[in-house]
């Protein structure tokens, strides 16, 4: 289902009467733009985005990838979106991307200077948060604790690269997937902007819900993803970033994770992306 | 479809793939291995690693392959395993590297499929790690050994990329597109590392998308082990050889799910210390490496080996070229082994496989049977992709014509990794992008999946139809402009629950499903229907000789019959589907399919195949009897008479004028030569 022109600005009105957007997260956080939008996971694009649509739909904020910084920050600042975070999800992908444990050495220090120079972008462009993930183990050759240490070495050496807050979020299918091992490496990393980021259909995925998964990191959390995923019994655990109300994803505990923290709606839907984002905002709203 | 539509002599394609005879060969920088590479003959590799020095983790790179030449001895000489050396890849970085390049050139031997590297491996551990080929050593290797450098392996990693990688892609991805595109860089990324020099051992149904990328030298896989099953996987390897014009070789894996088979010891028990069962009775049984080997090498492999244990520990002496020598003694395997090169020495023109069918489906399907070993989870396409309606239809096409195929790799028994084949073991599966060059090689093409046929597709499917050949689909494929092709206009939705089919005077049950209503225009004929007249089954000919055949029902499926939820997967069970293959379909699909064949075989189910060269009086067939009960029954030549048949195994004429009744033991496998009294084909230039 498509919306029009109309019903989108229509949606930002009732967004911001149910102060779930951008009033209400701004007082909570001293100033990010809410809601935010990751226009790449959206049109799985990284560029040629329908910013200008997004922002009559309600969204103040952008959420980017470290791979599309500058011409991604051009696109916003000419539709009047403010980026927010970056999400460097895409860019931790063992073997191609790599990750912050990654068990070949070059790899990890390649994957960590692109962050730094990502991060170097943020602070000139006040960006406010990198999100993060652990990765999976390696194949061979890397325990666990390897795994483990790798990552906080990696998390210590990014908070020394830029004013942004670097925010570790759980994901699916890798090596720490549950808020509390998150909330316990963010603690062991011990550094100021370090803190958590809570992506409510990961917590699905790893079978927590989402509220409780906010109550664990606590004070840690600092930023919220929202899309849905399938977790039915039988059918496969995909990371398909769905509009909200096509899962498994509770209203109510969505609304209960996110407070008054700021979020940014991480749905990929290249063929609608538009109408999407809206309908994701008018699920968050409903009710 | 009306039997007249079909030629009563057929046109059989017989041409084996010469990839030097494609377009664009001259231009391509990564060359598909030639025939001539493999001096016109079926090559057979052993050899699997050089020894050390020390252990090249231990040495800080300084380490040195020894008994190089001895080692190379045992395995080409004093053993004839062949010209094909199949090396673990740390002896590219022994001191001495140079020296086994050189001694690979003096002897004329063939280097294969460089193994272990592994992504996220560290290089310093010299075992399963990720390596990058300097240019020094592969311009080396290129320039002594010329095309017998047959590519660094890309083994068994589209499995991996599946089980171990495809999830993390985030988001996961929302398009056909977006799959192709995240497995296309992880590829990339390994063909950067190993020169764009490759060869795949596919461990999954990925062939086309590694022939595709242009940077591979020949296709194969892992046979047995936990993997697919082999007739329906072959079907998409030599549809991918064939489109993209790339050879293919053959491998059975010693490994199963549970353990290896280790002979070296042939009377110790089987041992778990390792880790896993190995010893005599685990692994890959002798009777499923033995049907592997015939199966494989009449599908048309250019290269065949088993992955290991040809040689036991105990030693013997033996007298090679005069000189008496302690070698180790053969295993079963090796003994298997040794037997097989012989029977191919001894029966050189086994011709080539005939696959009168196609089944094509969308270039980015990214489709893999509704289980497999690299993810508990099933049905999936890319590794990351909820199956769609389409995906089904391609998976319950398949089960009836590999019956139990999905169970390959999930019974102790070893069922599913070769099956019975009702309509011939006789399909190639291409896909979408594939020229009229290749589809002309076919007599009938079946389109499965969620493929739309409209545009190019559209214009090379007309074209095919319109020099004779006979095209399969269902309404739901139709794009923009097809429906004129198969002589109908397509309308609304519509369902059912029963169907009359030809033949027949009632309705038969069906489970419910949708379909598109159909009005057919003059020419083409109705061959099943709806009670109320519905079109459900719409054949035309076409004036060149060609035929279109046309099912109404929504992928020729059913309706879901029940939740995925309700499907589980597990070990030495059966796995459903959420959809069920109608049975009007299987009314007019299968008989249709049966057609095609060059034989007809009376008797219990039994995996059958035909071979074909030059000579239209000569058929080779191969029956690979995969019951643990002896098969009794008839093989006929449709057509001709026979004048001599001759049973390739044992040696002995078999009696028959019209057919021959015959045995095939129980696992067993037996290859029968006929001489007919006319043509059975024409050769199809």
């Amino acid at each position: 289902m498509r919306m029009t022109r109309r019903e989108l600005v229509t949606l930002g009105g009732a967004l911001a009467a149910a102060e779930i957007g951008p009033e209400g997260f701004a007082r909570a956080d001293g100033g990010a733009p809410s809601p935010a939008v990751n226009p790449v996971f959206l049109t799985g694009r990284k560029t040629d985005w329908p910013l200008r649509e997004l922002a009559a739909a309600g969204f103040r904020g952008l959420e980017l990838t470290p791979d599309c910084l500058e011409e991604g920050g051009r696109a916003a600042a000419a539709a009047g979106l403010q980026v927010v975070a970056v999400d460097a999800l895409p860019e931790l992908r063992p073997y191609l991307t790599g990750s912050l444990s990654d068990a070949v050495a070059w790899r990890r220090r390649s994957t960590l200077d692109r962050l730094r120079k990502a991060m170097e972008w943020m602070g000139a462009h006040g960006a406010s948060y990198l999100i993060v993930a652990p990765s999976r183990q390696a194949e061979n050759y890397q325990s666990a604790q390897d795994a483990r240490a790798l990552l906080v070495e990696s998390l210590r050496d990014l908070a020394g690269a830029g004013p942004s807050a670097v925010l570790l979020e759980a994901a699916p299918f890798r090596l720490f997937d549950r808020a509390s091992e998150i909330a316990s490496i963010v603690d062991e990393v011990a550094k100021p902007n370090v803190a958590a980021a809570l992506d409510l259909g990961h917590t699905l995925l790893a079978g927590e819900s989402p509220e409780a998964a906010a109550r664990t990191l606590g004070a840690r959390l600092r930023f919220v993803h929202l899309h849905d995923a399938d977790v039915r019994k039988g059918f496969p655990r995909l990371d398909r970033h769905g509009v909200p109300g096509t899962g498994s994803l509770d209203r109510g505990e969505a609304r209960a994770a996110i407070g008054g923290l700021p979020f940014a709606v991480s749905v990929a839907s290249p063929d609608d992306p538009v109408g999407a984002a809206a309908r994701t905002l008018k699920w968050l709203a409903q009710g | 479809m009306p039997a007249s539509s079909v030629r009563r002599i057929p046109h059989s394609a017989i041409h084996p793939v010469c990839p030097d005879e494609y377009p664009g060969f001259a231009s391509r920088p990564v060359k598909p291995v030639t025939r001539g590479d493999l001096d016109h003959r079926l090559q057979t590799a052993a050899l699997r690693g050089f020894e050390f020095d020390r252990s090249p983790a231990d040495s800080h790179g300084r380490f040195r392959v020894v008994h190089i030449g001895e080692t190379l001895d045992l395995w080409t000489r004093d053993f004839d395993f062949g010209r094909v050396i199949w090396p673990m890849w740390p002896f590219l970085f022994a001191e001495n590297w140079r020296e086994v390049i050189d001694e690979l050139a003096a002897r004329k031997l063939y280097l294969f499929d460089i193994w272990a590297y592994c992504p996220s491996g560290p290089f310093e551990r010299f075992e399963w790690s990720e390596y990058r080929v300097t240019d020094e050593i592969h311009d080396y290797i290129r320039s002594k050994l010329g095309g017998r450098f047959l590519g660094y392996d890309n083994g068994e990693q589209d499995g991996r990329y599946i089980g171990g990688y495809a999830k993390l892609v985030c988001p996961a991805p929302a398009t056909r597109e977006q799959g192709w595109e995240a497995f296309r860089q992880y590829f990339t990324q390994l063909g950067n590392d190993l020169h764009n020099y490759l060869t795949a051992l596919n461990s999954l149904t990925f062939p086309h998308y590694f022939a595709q990328m242009g940077n591979h030298r020949m296709l194969g896989a892992e046979t047995a082990q936990a993997l697919p099953s082999v007739p329906m996987w072959y079907a998409l390897i030599r549809g991918a050889g064939k489109q993209y014009g790339i050879l293919w070789f053959g491998n059975a894996s010693v490994w199963n799910r549970w353990g290896a088979k280790d002979l070296s010891k042939p009377n110790a028990e089987d041992t778990n210390a390792p880790g896993y069962w190995s010893g005599p009775t685990s692994g890959t049984s002798m009777s499923l490496l033995r049907r592997l080997w015939y199966v494989l090498t009449m599908y048309g492999s250019v290269l065949m080996s088993y992955e290991a244990g040809q040689l036991g520990s105990a030693k013997e002496e033996r007298v090679v070229n005069g000189k008496r020598k302690s070698l180790p003694v053969l295993t079963d395997i090796g003994r298997e082994y040794v037997r097989g090169i012989a029977w191919c020495k001894a029966h050189p023109d086994r011709g080539e496989l005939h696959t009168p069918v196609a089944l094509l489906w969308d270039f980015h399907a990214g489709w893999a049977p509704p289980r497999h070993l690299y993810t508990g989870e099933t049905f999936l396409v890319w590794g990351n992709m909820p199956y769609e309606k389409g995906d089904h239809q391609i998976d319950l096409v398949l089960r009836e014509l590999y019956p139990g195929y999905p169970d390959a790799g999930f019974y102790h028994s070893e069922q599913g990794f070769l099956t019975s084949t009702p309509c011939g073991d006789s399909f190639d599966v291409l896909l979408s992008d594939a020229p009229q060059q290749a589809l002309a090689r076919y007599e009938c093409i079946v389109v499965l999946g969620e493929t739309k046929i409209e545009g190019e597709l559209l214009a090379r499917l007309a074209a095919y139809v319109e020099s004779g050949g006979h095209l399969v689909a269902s309404a739901g494929q139709l794009g923009h402009g097809a429906a004129r092709l198969f002589g109908v206009e397509a309308g609304a939705a519509a369902e059912a629950n029963h169907a009359m089919i030809p033949d027949h005077p009632w309705p038969i049950n069906e489970p419910r499903f949708r379909y598109t209503r159909l009005t057919w225009n003059p020419g083409a004929v109705l061959l099943a229907h709806t009670r109320q007249g519905d079109p459900l089954v719409v054949s035309k000919a076409h004036g060149s000789g060609g035929s279109t055949l046309l099912f109404a029902a929504d992928r020729m499926l059913s309706n879901p019959v029940c939740s995925q939820e309700h499907i589980p997967s597990e070990l030495d069970q059966p796995i459903s589907s959420p959809y069920a293959l109608l049975e009007h379909v299987k009314a007019v699909l299968l008989p249709h399919l049966r057609r095609y064949s060059l034989v007809e075989i009376d008797g219990p189910p039994i995996q059958y195949l035909v071979n074909l060269t030059e000579r239209t009086d000569r058929l080779v067939v191969t029956l690979c009897n995969n019951s643990p009960q002896t098969w009794t029954g008839s093989v006929r030549p449709r057509g001709p008479g026979i004048k001599r048949a001759l049973n390739w195994m044992s040696g002995k004429r078999l009696p028959g004028r019209d057919g021959i009744r015959m045995t095939v033991p129980p696992l067993d496998v037996v290859v029968v030569e006929f001489l007919l009294d006319g043509p059975a084909f024409e050769v199809k230039r």
